[in-house]
């Protein structure tokens, strides 16, 4: 089993419902964001394009990130989500500089919206263990977990897929296992030709994107 | 072609106190590796000055650069993953090194002179490739940065004895023409990567290099006026000793600014692309495709 991710770029709109909705089912600080649409320009006036790229963390089969950490806080679970834990982590910023797709962001202090300290739903949600060490998309391995515990499916119930493709208004953003040739991310692969980010790196990808 | 979609930005989480450990981690390992070099392994002042300076730099490197790690107090965490991480490799080596510092100067054996130098040469090493498996920054995920940090941790040995040598060594008299060849091996290297051969990013950052403040602060400055004071000093006996502790200051002024220069100005994050995108341009739209 790989969970993975596919993308759609031509129904992506920009609306950064994902974003937001990610923000808040893992209640990050100001300024932390897991996940963010890149607005892009493609082409030269006056040939150009405007396209929304959603990024995140890759979940990489070979992901950069994991050998270069000295404490072994960034690790890969068997199903391949790539995760850090808090409790291990220096918050040295080795693997944020490893990783190729800006994924990786460190909190390095309790940061509130407003001076004068937390508002009450921040301090409600607020995650000590996460200041000064480093944070990145988890492919809500919690709600993943959760799910398949009840017998939910990951990518086909809601409760048991990540909470960017189940805010997504445009149903571009799919979940599922990439090593079931019968799941809806892996046909969509096959079938629309799916293409990943930075394959020069060779870190193999588990989000993809359709572009055509 | 590729298509860029995110460009180039600089990385914020390596700031100047990083720079303070690969510069100063590099003196004090090189240091010791350049006197064990021209004074062997026996305890001569030249070595013991070495001893001493050196795992001094490393430790000071090694505080700073953890005060700049989000959890700092977590720091003997950073030795766990030795199989993998260059990172551990490197606090490793470097805890080595300064631990059979340590022990030489408390029970003088040559042993532990003899340990210390592979400690130091790998010390350094691994602060190259720290930085050459960093694949998300361009300008140092090449294979040279190992051998660039060596030569540019030689040559800032090589300055930190010239400037100490008069203040406690007298067996430095090789030191002078030593530092002179380190001078040229370090001016190759940084050339060298230089003209590393890389896509349109990485030639655009590395060319950075070229710009005058660099060519004036690292090149002029850090290998042509220490070269020009060590010939003087052969020259002049008498301003030698002078010469030479100026030479010092030149070399460690321009290796602290090229290594600055590589972490702050350098680590660019690499433009994020994408190999095949469908989506039509506007004149393809035009045109009814």
């Amino acid at each position: 089993m790989r969970w993975g991710m596919v993308i759609d770029l031509k129904r992506c709109v920009g609306c950064q419902t994902c974003t937001i909705a990610c923000k808040q089912e893992h209640a990050l600080p100001a300024g932390i964001v897991w996940r963010f649409v890149a607005d892009c320009e493609v082409g030269e006036y006056p040939n150009v394009r405007r396209l929304f790229l959603p990024m995140q963390c890759m979940h990489c089969a070979n992901p950069p990130c994991v050998p270069v950490c000295p404490t072994g806080a960034s690790r890969q679970r068997s199903d391949g989500i790539v995760f850090v834990d808090y409790g291990q982590c220096v918050g040295c910023g080795y693997c944020a500089l490893a990783c190729p797709y800006r994924a990786r962001h460190l909190i390095h202090e309790a940061q509130w919206y407003f001076p004068g300290g937390p508002t009450p739903s921040e301090a409600a949600t607020n995650q000590p263990e996460r200041h000064g060490v480093m944070t990145k998309c988890t492919f809500c391995l919690n709600r993943v977990d959760a799910g398949l515990a009840v017998g939910l499916k990951p990518g086909e119930d809601a409760a048991a897929t990540p909470m960017c493709s189940v805010a997504c208004i445009a149903n571009a953003i799919h979940f599922g296992d990439l090593d079931d040739p019968e799941s809806p991310v892996a046909r969509l692969i096959k079938d629309r030709g799916a293409v990943r980010l930075l394959p020069e790196c060779g870190t193999d990808p588990s989000v993809y994107y359709l572009t055509e | 072609m590729d298509t860029e979609l995110l460009s180039p930005m600089k990385q914020t989480l390596w700031g100047r106190l990083a720079v303070v450990n690969f510069f100063l981690g590099g003196a004090g390992a090189g240091a010791y590796l350049v006197a064990v070099s021209l004074a062997g392994f026996s305890p001569t002042p030249l070595v013991r000055l070495a001893l001493i300076l050196g795992p001094l730099l490393v430790l000071a490197g090694f505080l700073s650069v953890a005060v700049e790690a989000g959890r700092p107090l977590r720091g003997p965490k950073v030795l766990r993953r030795v199989e993998t991480s260059w990172m551990s490799r490197e606090s490793w080596a470097g805890g080595a090194f300064i631990a059979l510092a340590a022990l030489d100067f408390v029970a003088p054996w040559v042993g532990w002179r003899l340990a210390a130098a592979p400690v130091a040469l790998l010390f350094v090493l691994a602060q190259g490739w720290v930085l050459s498996n960093c694949r998300g920054v361009l300008a140092w995920n090449v294979p040279i940065l190992p051998l660039l940090f060596l030569a540019s941790a030689l040559v800032s040995g090589a300055g930190v004895l010239s400037l100490a040598a008069p203040f406690g060594s007298g067996d430095a008299d090789r030191l002078p023409l030593a530092t002179a060849a380190l001078i040229l091996l370090s001016g190759f290297a940084w050339v060298a990567y230089s003209l590393w051969p890389g896509n349109r990013t990485f030639r655009q950052v590395v060319g950075g290099l070229r710009e005058d403040s660099a060519v004036l602060g690292i090149f002029v400055v850090g290998h042509l006026l220490p070269l020009a004071l060590l010939v003087l000093g052969r020259r002049s006996p008498a301003l030698a000793a002078a010469a030479a502790a100026l030479a010092g200051i030149g070399v460690l002024s321009g290796q602290l600014q090229a290594k600055a220069r590589l972490i702050l100005k350098m680590g660019v994050l690499r433009p994020i692309t994408i190999a095949s995108l469908g989506v039509r341009t506007t004149a393809e739209i035009a045109h009814g495709k």
